[in-house]
């Protein structure tokens, strides 16, 4: 019902604009909803990501997901009745890249090994699990891996625009609760202890938010891309921000700006080439390179500013 | 009065090997216990252990059975975030419920003064924005007491919190703790590695060596040429003077 009345919405509002205006059609609507949602949901935790040094974690999760739909895909296989597989397949995923996001946390605390190689030897699990059964991959009818590598922004479906907002408001409410403590366990852990703050458990509910974030994030962007619509536009608003606040609203506005404006780029503009038909830009990639432009506009507005108030940054 | 916190027979491993071993003492309200010994003979664990940071073997108990409210001033705290915090920020997170994306309030904003007040000796408007990976040593080590003082603390524990600080503001670094020391009868346990400070202001002494307490008692005995001797051996002379 929500998604019949979401779906003519939509239709109203294509049909209205203007003819060759470039969100025309319902599938470009579709789109930039979906393009703003993930830049929501990356954008809020994006600043925790970077602030906590989880770069490398957060990329692991994503190439998790490449494990948890191989895996997802076999189950389905197995149960063959494709109306099934619409729900299985992205839980199996979410479930998979919370286990091994914990997996990764417990086996860091629990041994002396230096975290990025733990991060590494997952990794390398999840990739190779999903190489090893590529041919499954190949028989799916839920995604090919090329939409899965780099998503498909613009096939998604009223349904995914819904389970993905349900997600952002579910994260609202666990950000708001949980944000500060979330800040404080990254700028010290042991003084975050000593004032009665959950640590662990912290720990392994951001985990869990990154886990459900990059799986549910994933249709839109893809495996490859999804890790830099996190990591990116935080990493511009490390460069401007000044604050607590400042870093937030920063990643937000850098990674909204990115979604949209890539994703308006990549819709009007096609590149001629000598012969043939001119290159369409491919969605998702706009979307990042996009941001990594930002990125270093905002490194050399660093570079200007403390060039020039060398005091006022120490 | 019965003390705040009494360790019975505490004893610590890391992977196999004892760090504190047999640690029995008890620790007064009102009264500043300094914990001295060589780098490497326990201190810090004692402390992260009082803590509840650290599985051990032993009791540990607290008057009236619950764990104190406690403040905790670390040594040398790596600032691990690569989020831009500022002090404003820092006493944000751990004053308000408010997420700190929608702003500090007010009341947190007003208490952070007051805080910072209490332990600078000059205005601290000034300190308010600046990032706190950018603070001086001594500026950073005050910044921390003051955190730790709210909520008011049963139990401050101070990891060399004059570490970093001028020689010539030292003295009045010690005198804030033992003013919050008279003034609020909180108990303080203090490592320090400054002897003179020790004497000065401590009411006891606690000696580590190789995680055993080596000695404890009033300052003037432990302290003293032969007191020494056996705690540090000939290096007895250890931070006499800066
Ligand atoms: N987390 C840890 N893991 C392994 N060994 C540790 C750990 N913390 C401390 N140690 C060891 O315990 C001993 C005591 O350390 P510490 O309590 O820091 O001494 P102090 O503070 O007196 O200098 C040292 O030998 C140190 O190497
Ligand atoms: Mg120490």
């Amino acid at each position: 019902m929500w998604i019949e009345g979401l779906r003519t919405i939509i239709e109203r509002i294509a049909a209205s604009l203007p003819e060759g205006f470039w969100l025309q059609a319902p599938f470009a609507i579709r789109a930039l909803v979906m393009a703003i949602l993930v830049a929501i949901a990356c954008g809020s935790v994006g600043g925790l990501v970077v602030g906590s040094r989880m770069a490398f974690f957060s990329d692991a999760l994503a190439h998790c997901a490449f494990a948890g739909v191989t895996l997802g895909m076999l189950l389905s296989l197995a149960g063959n009745d494709p109306e099934r597989d619409q729900w299985m397949v992205p839980l199996v995923m979410v479930v998979f890249g919370i286990i091994v996001g914990v997996a990764i946390a417990f086996v860091r605390e629990n041994t002396s090994l230096a975290s990025d190689t733990v991060i590494g030897v997952f990794f390398a699990f999840a990739v190779g699990f999903g190489g090893m059964l590529l041919s499954t991959l190949r028989r799916s009818t839920f995604l090919d891996p090329e939409k899965f590598l780099f998503g498909s922004i613009l096939f998604v479906t009223e349904t995914d625009i819904l389970v993905l907002s349900l997600m952002l408001v579910f994260l609202a409410g666990v950000l708001a609760w949980s944000y500060n403590f979330i800040v404080f366990s990254s700028f010290s852990p042991s003084l975050a202890r000593s004032r009665g703050i959950k640590v662990r458990l912290l720990n392994f509910l951001f985990i869990a938010l990154l886990a459900l974030i990059v799986n549910l994030c994933l249709r839109a962007v893809g495996a490859l891309l999804i890790n830099a619509m996190l990591v990116v536009p935080a990493a511009t608003a490390a460069n401007l921000g000044r604050s607590a606040r400042g870093m937030f609203w920063w990643t937000m506005l850098a990674a909204l700006s990115a979604s949209i404006g890539g994703l308006w780029i990549s819709s009007t503009v096609s590149i001629p080439v000598g012969r043939g038909d001119p290159i369409q830009l491919g969605p998702s990639g706009t979307i990042v390179v996009l941001s990594v432009v930002m990125f270093f506009c905002s490194l050399t507005m660093r570079i200007l500013r403390d060039r020039r108030a060398p005091a006022a940054a120490t | 009065m019965e003390p705040l916190v009494r360790l019975d027979n505490v004893a610590v491993e890391f992977r196999g090997l004892p760090v504190l071993r047999g640690v029995t003492t008890a620790i007064a309200s009102g009264c500043i216990t300094a914990l001295i010994g060589l780098n490497g003979s326990g201190k810090t664990t004692l402390l992260r252990t009082i803590l509840g940071e650290v599985p051990h073997a032993g009791r540990i108990s607290f008057r009236g059975g619950a764990r104190p409210v406690t403040g905790y001033v670390p040594q040398r705290l790596v600032i691990d975030s690569r989020m831009p915090l500022t002090v404003r920020d820092v006493f944000a997170l751990a004053l308000q419920r408010r997420p700190i994306f929608l702003g500090v309030s007010p009341a947190a904003l007003a208490k952070t003064r007051e805080l910072l007040a209490r332990v600078f000796r000059r205005e601290v408007e000034a300190i308010l924005d600046r990032p706190v990976d950018k603070l001086s040593g001594g500026e950073l080590q005050r910044v921390l007491l003051a955190l730790a003082l709210e909520p008011a603390p049963q139990l401050l524990l101070l990891d060399e919190p004059a570490a970093g600080i001028d020689f010539h503001d030292q003295d009045h670094f010690y005198d804030l703790i033992c003013r919050f020391n008279r003034e609020l009868g909180i108990a303080v346990v203090l490592v320090s590695h400054d002897t003179h400070m020790v004497t000065r202001h401590a009411d006891r002494v606690l000696c580590l060596k190789d995680g055993r307490i080596q000695c404890e008692g009033h300052p003037g005995e432990v302290l003293s040429e032969k007191g020494l001797a056996a705690v540090f051996g000939d290096k007895a002379a250890f931070h006499h003077h800066h």
